[in-house]
């Protein structure tokens, strides 16, 4: 019998995403950062940046990643950490290996970089059964589509900002497999961003709630 | 009174059929009964203290009717707040259909709904407030009347169910005046509208 590689042996995968209170992870960074669906209301993760986000943060970028993005995500990475070494989170991003998933075949100018061509779920997957450090997801919203109903996220960080956006697309999709998560962590900022660190924890469990 | 909401949602902002498979089965959903696993002492007492301010409750009729059945029939407890609070305080539930509400001391508010809520915030003491009611709540959010919001958020992603928020919305700033966690991974945030949020532009910070 075949035995399976044990989970624990595979690379983990941390998703780190931004979302609205309304749950809507699209363009938190500014007006340009993604229009893609008509959508105008970039920007509004801007006004709440503090020291303990950045210090959070920093940590983060402290131990050895790889990344893996999406390509408009690498886009934007692209265009601006290679001419801003010196900043906060720039060397470990400029050094980290950036995996990019993409159906297209893009020049990946900002290395070192290898290019995931076909279907995510499963060059993901085989990403992670092969050897390096964690792999780190930063925006990325719609190659996270494709993780999430796979299953292939071990720990989402969840940045909630206190800001409802009213439309965008959302980190959690309408048809994202239904699952139970474990809350490992809690950070809150000074200005209302509250950090939630899950795992996955299997199947939904149902029951009913009412008097005993 | 100050008007407050409270809200018990999935990670992904799901608040439909909360207690139980058949509580909600609207819209096809299938995965109700969510809060069982995750309902422990400390969300209790939030939940009791909640109820404890309450003057009086604003209901959307189909959140009206799951309590009517539920809370409006069963006996009492003797020591709960909720069910005290449910039971002695007036209660105002907002529909065009409902003629003969069946629980005590309700009145429907039909018409000009919005006057009559500032009506009641105008003249009374302690919170007016609103618990589960999706539809309520997010016409509440649009013509501006919520002044607090409780999120009770569960460590479970359903995929499937109404939202609190809907796919199109206000866009709204907050403030996050309290927030804290229990045992069973439950997070409790407590947010006051602002008004309209800021937009700006940021060098991309590694989530950008």
């Amino acid at each position: 019998m075949p035995t399976e590689r044990k989970a624990v042996d595979m690379r983990k995968l941390m998703v780190t995403t931004f979302v609205s209170l309304d749950g809507v992870m699209q363009a938190p960074g500014g007006p340009e950062e993604d229009e893609s669906d008509g959508f105008a209301w970039g920007g509004w993760s801007v006004n709440y940046w503090d020291d303990t986000m950045g210090a959070y943060m920093g940590d983060v970028m402290s131990r050895p990643f790889d990344l893996l993005l999406g390509r408009r995500t690498y886009d934007i990475f692209a265009a601006y950490w290679p001419t801003a070494p010196e900043e906060a989170g720039g060397k470990p991003l400029n050094d980290a290996t950036k995996f990019v998933a993409s159906r297209s075949r893009p020049t990946l100018g900002w290395g070192p970089a290898v290019l995931l061509e076909g279907d995510a779920a499963e060059t993901v997957a085989e990403l992670k059964r092969g050897d390096g450090p964690e792999l780190q997801v930063h925006g990325s919203g719609n190659l996270i589509q494709t993780l999430v109903p796979a299953g292939l996220i071990d720990e989402f960080r969840v940045w909630t900002f206190p800001v409802l956006v009213g439309s965008g697309r959302r980190l959690f999709a309408e048809g994202t497999v239904p699952a139970g998560l474990r809350l490992i962590d809690t950070t809150v900022s000074t200005t209302g961003v509250v950090i939630a660190t899950y795992e996955p924890a299997g199947a939904l469990v149902v029951g009913t709630f009412g008097q005993e | 009174m100050k008007l407050t909401t409270t809200t018990i949602v999935t990670v992904d902002g799901v608040m439909q059929g909360l207690g139980g498979p058949d509580e909600d089965r609207s819209g096809g959903f299938e995965r109700g009964g969510w809060v069982a696993p995750f309902w422990d002492e400390e969300g209790a007492a939030f939940l009791n203290q909640v109820y404890g301010r309450a003057g009086a409750f604003l209901f959307g009729r189909r959140t009206y009717e799951i309590f009517a059945a539920s809370w409006g029939v069963w006996q009492d407890p003797g020591d709960s707040p909720i069910w005290t609070a449910l039971n002695t305080k007036p209660k105002y539930v907002v529909s065009s259909t409902l003629a003969e509400p069946g629980w005590a001391s309700t009145t429907v508010l039909s018409g000009d709904v919005a006057s009559a809520i500032g009506e009641l915030k105008a003249g009374r003491e302690g919170e007016l407030q609103v618990h589960g009611s999706g539809a309520l709540v997010r016409w509440l959010l649009a013509q501006q009347l919520v002044d607090e919001m409780n999120l009770i958020v569960c460590p479970v992603v359903l995929g499937q169910g109404t939202r609190l928020f809907p796919d199109t919305g206000p866009d709204m700033a907050l403030d996050l005046i309290d927030t804290r966690s229990t045992p069973k991974g439950v997070t409790i945030q407590v947010y006051w509208p602002t008004g309209r949020p800021r937009y700006g532009t940021a060098s991309p910070t590694p989530s950008q």
